[in-house]
């Protein structure tokens, strides 16, 4: 019931700015943007103070009624950053929560309460002044496969406008920006002197105006397919890099530094793939675990879609079916043989954790978990049809000092599921279910029991089973059973885009995907979106009805309504509005009390505009963001939200500010909690002083201060100023070669209302070469 | 004084004439030149195609480009001489590709204006998307396969449909015949496929069947380039 109020109480203050500042008691924090650019790159860092982070993960979605999509994050220093693309139509709120290990190897989140319900949010803010124009993709055509001979890029353009510098044009392949190609008002061309490596490559256009403000992209992806060579013919590509710290901690007054190299490398051996890559740091101790991580990886295609794989070292598979693995690090072998219809993938080895330590004479121990994981597939995930049969046992391995430190017992577990995916209509219609079974053994210490020690208990099963039960996974003690169901509806046609989902997660199902995934719940969820008014218009509605403690008789029930209406005018005179309309009912059900079971139900209601104006002849955009809600549960909570943005681009130079003010207000008069922030931001792009068109050099200043107040609990007081100058440079060489450097800087000053104040400050660099 | 001014207004007008860049070559095997203002340079993938440019290809050359302005692709095989114009008008875009001898197959993507290839025995206009187009100056024959959509061919002023799966045989003297694509082999014509791009070379036999019936067998070599 704690739990579920906590629920509650997260859902009731969700507009909170979720600031994450919770000094001393987390090791990261991450600043939230309040709002997002539709079609930009936006980056997303979660700063860590100290070294408490092994490795950390991205979970994102731009629609609601997606799945949340993972990314790995870099690092960069003790921080680590990922850079996502923003969708350029069609979605209002970016949704993000991370995943990290720590150095006991245990998985942590941020929000660190049910970060799938409580994640962080953005609104998506589709700016006016897009140039637009007409062009044709000559080479290669969108979703084309062409021979690694055949790669160029040709674009034509047919009516670019005054207003666009087509010399500031960029041309990115994979992320990487070309220097040496043929630009000019009627077209683009690219003729790579190298070969590109086989497979999917995006292809990036930005155009920008004479301020340097990007202004239109396109952007595409085609396959690039190899055809046998005669003779050795080896490529490589790839990229070095150098990061490094120094980080000082006012509280404990500890000082740290370390440097990590990482480097990534691929290209052709003959007929040959290959993939390689290594991370040293300095911080690798032995005693704890890894951080060094290596992976060496060959692919031999012998026709289209069809190849086969061998690697070994930290892989980091994710299975189509992601309640199966997801994106662990386990550190053995993978092999894959796909013949394009019926594909299988199989992965072996262990993942190693140390023991938390509370005593010293036990430095150092560990215990592994030994992981095999294997998928026959028919179809992949790219094509039309797609079934697939996954499967993964993991067991506690060499266990034995871990009695008493982990305080918890070793354990086995085999998960298996089945999973189908229809793609049709140009994959406009999309049909995914799947069905997933997890047998676990909570504990492994005791002896394998016997067929008659189980009929000794009464239970009454044929030998044969148990036996093929005792083949799949060692029989110890009744094992519990979990389950996984899902299935999802999706259609995006006639300007609508329509999704109906279902899932079912017992509370016993256990697997290595997500560690942060939801069991013991049903959700059944609907979500439309229509756009009208050549897309200027779009109405949004959605609802979830989740059933959490599913098992028991009584399971507790939230029910989530929200309504939306969006207006993105084409006219550039009008503002973007957005008004939002949510109702969140929730029963909670005391099994020992009917007096304490209640139903309770909040509404709230959030209005946004954005608008860009010229003001002291520059160019502005605003956003200015009010929420309010209310509980009727009689303890008369209520919560308000108020945020401003504000984007400046000045005309004297190529500057570009930015301010955030955020202020909350939540709780009841006996405990009420406010909080305010506000951050400066200033970005100078120093290129023009370069004149180059294709260098990226600039500098930032970053001013924060937030506050927080708790009217009960004055302990949880406390002011935090923050101020951050960083540098960034690319120097593009030939073709693809370049070098990317970045130094940061950040000092943090906190005060708590009740001990004395201290600094935390904190240096990085970085350095790459991508060739 | 005079004389020199003519001459300059006349250099400035030419000059002014840039070259109108319409065409931009994707792929080229074995030998392929192309004649450019006055110039003849070999072709290589992302070399541009200007406005009367004359492609030619030899014994094992092979060509494919694509129009900048639609992105209608133009493949054309060994031994042919092709020489491609372009006019606007208005907004729409024409095409005209001469064809003086060879076997070309032209895919039309968008149709954004006339697309025509022209011989000098009858004229092809696309209505449709996709078709072959095969000349031969000797005897004057210019044969159009239609694989998608409809070509208008135009034979000493008459106007035929050749509809997709058809063929149209037009000859010098101003008649012509229709044939069903299946009659391909029976005209010597090797029909174009999607994977061909990836093929320099092809070994191509004639043999008759028991009934006297010519047909053709055609060996793709693999690109040992």
């Amino acid at each position: 019931l704690q739990a579920s109020e906590g629920v509650t109480m997260r859902f009731f203050l969700f507009l909170l700015i979720t600031i994450s500042l919770n000094a001393g008691n987390e090791p990261t924090q991450h600043q939230r943007s309040i709002f997002v650019y539709a079609g930009s790159v936006h980056e997303i860092q979660l700063n860590v103070d100290g070294n408490y982070v092994h490795s950390a993960q991205l979970y994102y979605r731009t629609n609601q009624a997606d799945d949340f999509k993972t990314m790995k994050m870099e690092k960069n220093g003790f921080d680590y950053s990922v850079s996502i693309d923003i969708p350029d139509q069609n979605y209002t709120k970016l949704e993000y929560y991370f995943v990290y290990y720590d150095n006991s190897g245990l998985p942590k989140s941020s929000p660190g309460m049910n970060p799938v319900m409580n994640a962080y949010k953005s609104n998506i803010v589709k700016r006016q002044q897009d140039i637009n124009f007409n062009y044709e993709i000559i080479s290669p055509l969108l979703n084309e496969t062409v021979d690694s001979e055949d790669f160029m890029v040709v674009v034509s353009l047919l009516d670019v406008p005054p207003q666009i510098d087509i010399a500031r044009t960029q041309v990115m392949i994979d992320g990487s920006l070309i220097s040496n190609a043929d630009i000019s008002v009627d077209y683009i061309m690219y003729v790579p002197q190298i070969e590109y490596r086989n497979g999917t490559h995006n292809i990036e256009l930005n155009f920008f105006d004479k301020d340097g403000e990007l202004v239109n992209k396109i952007e595409w992806s085609a396959a690039v397919q190899g055809k046998p060579e005669s003779g050795i013919v080896a490529t490589a590509y790839g990229r070095i890099s150098l990061n490094g710290l120094n980080d000082k901690n006012g509280l404990s007054e500890n000082t740290r530094n370390y440097t990590n190299a990482n480097a990534n490398f691929y290209g052709k051996l003959s007929a040959v793939d290959y993939t390689a890559r290594a991370f040293i740091s300095s911080q690798d101790d032995k005693l704890l675990q890894p951080i060094n991580r290596f992976h060496g990886r060959v692919t031999y295609p012998f026709a289209r879609d069809m190849f086969v794989r061998a690697g070994f070292g930290d892989v980091s598979n994710t299975f189509t079916n992601q309640f199966i693995l997801n994106n662990r690090n386990i550190r053995g072998f993978e092999t894959a043989l796909y013949l394009g219809f019926v594909n299988i993938d199989f992965i072996k080895g262990t993942t190693k954790k140390e023991i938390v330590l509370n005593n010293i004479a036990l430095l150092g121990n560990s215990y592994e978990r030994e992981s095999t994981a294997a998928r026959f597939s028919f179809g992949h995930s790219n094509s039309d049809f797609e079934l697939g049969l996954s499967y993964i046992k993991s067991e506690d391995q060499n266990f034995a000092n871990s009695i008493t430190l982990m305080n918890d017992d070793p354990k086995e577990t085999l998960t298996a599921g089945l999973d189908l995916n229809l793609r049709l209509m140009d994959k406009r219609i999309t049909l995914s279910a799947g069905a997933n079974a997890s047998v676990h053994q909570d504990n492994i210490r005791p002896d394998p029991i016997t067929y008659k020690q189980l009929e000794d208990q009464g239970i009454d099963i044929p030998e044969s089973i148990f036996d093929f039960a005792n083949s799949l996974i060692t029989i110890r003690s009744i094992p519990s059973i979990g389950q996984a169901l899902y299935g999802s509806f999706t259609m995006n046609m006639f300007s609508n885009y329509f999704k109906v989902k279902y899932e079912k997660v017992t509370s016993d199902f256990r697997t290595e995907g997500n560690p942060f995934m939801l069991s013991g719940y049903t959700l059944l969820s609907f979500y439309d979106n229509v756009r009208l008014v050549e897309n200027q218009l779009f109405l949004n509605l959605s609802y979830d009805s989740y059933k959490f403690n599913v098992e028991s008789d009584n399971p507790n029930e939230d029910n989530r309504l929200t309504l939306g209406v969006t207006y993105y005018p084409s006219n550039i005179d009008y503002p973007t509005v957005s008004v939002k309309y949510n109702s969140f009912n929730q029963s909670l059900t005391d099994t020992t009390s009917a007096a304490l079971s209640s139903t309770q139900a909040t509404n709230m209601v959030n209005l946004e505009v954005s608008k860009d104006f010229s003001l002291a002849d520059m160019m502005h955009n605003a956003v200015v963001n009010f929420g309010t809600s209310s509980k009727d549960a009689g303890s008369k909570d209520e919560s308000n939200l108020f945020q401003l943005g504000l984007q400046s681009e000045l005309n004297v130079l190529p500057v570009v500010t930015r301010i955030q003010f955020s202020s909350t207000k939540s709780g009841s008069e006996l405990n009420l909690e406010k909080s305010s922030e506000l951050s400066f931001r200033a970005n100078y792009d120093l290129k023009t002083l370069l004149e180059s068109t294709i260098t990226r050099f600039d500098v930032y200043a970053q001013f924060n201060s937030i506050k927080t107040e708790n009217t009960v609990n004055t302990i949880l007081d406390n002011s935090l100023t923050g101020l951050e100058f960083g540098t960034s440079f690319t120097y593009p060489f030939e073709n693809r070669t370049t070098l990317n450097s970045r130094l940061r800087f950040r000092t943090n000053s906190i005060k708590p209302e009740t001990s004395s104040s201290y600094t935390n400050s904190v240096f990085t660099y970085s350095l790459e070469y991508r060739f | 004084m005079k004389y020199f001014l003519v001459i300059l207004l006349t250099m400035s007008i030419l000059s002014a004439q840039k070259a109108q860049f319409i065409a931009v070559v994707l792929k080229a095997k074995g030998e392929v030149e192309l004649n450019s203002n006055g110039k003849t340079i070999n072709v290589k993938r992302g070399t541009k195609i200007y406005n009367n440019d004359i492609v030619k290809t030899k014994d094992k050359g092979y060509l494919t480009l694509r129009f900048m302005d639609d992105k209608s692709t133009l493949r054309v095989r060994k031994n042919s001489i092709v020489k491609i114009n372009v006019s606007k008008e208005k907004s729409s875009v024409s095409k005209n590709i001469a064809l003086e001898v060879g076997d070309i197959f032209l895919s039309v993507v968008k149709k954004r204006g006339r697309t025509r290839v022209s011989t000098p025995t009858s004229v092809a206009s696309v209505k449709g998307t996709k078709f072959q187009s095969v000349f031969d100056p000797n005897t004057g024959d210019h044969i159009t396969y239609t694989t998608e959509g409809t070509v208008e061919v135009d034979v000493d002023g008459k106007k035929v449909d050749v509809e997709k799966g058809t063929i149209i045989l037009a000859k010098k003297d101003g008649t012509f015949e229709m044939f069903e694509g299946s009659d391909i082999g029976k005209l010597g014509l090797t029909p174009f496929d999607e994977e061909e791009d990836g093929e320099s070379d092809m070994l191509e036999f004639e043999y008759e069947d028991e009934n006297g019936n010519k047909k053709a067998v055609k060996i793709k070599l693999k690109d040992n380039e």
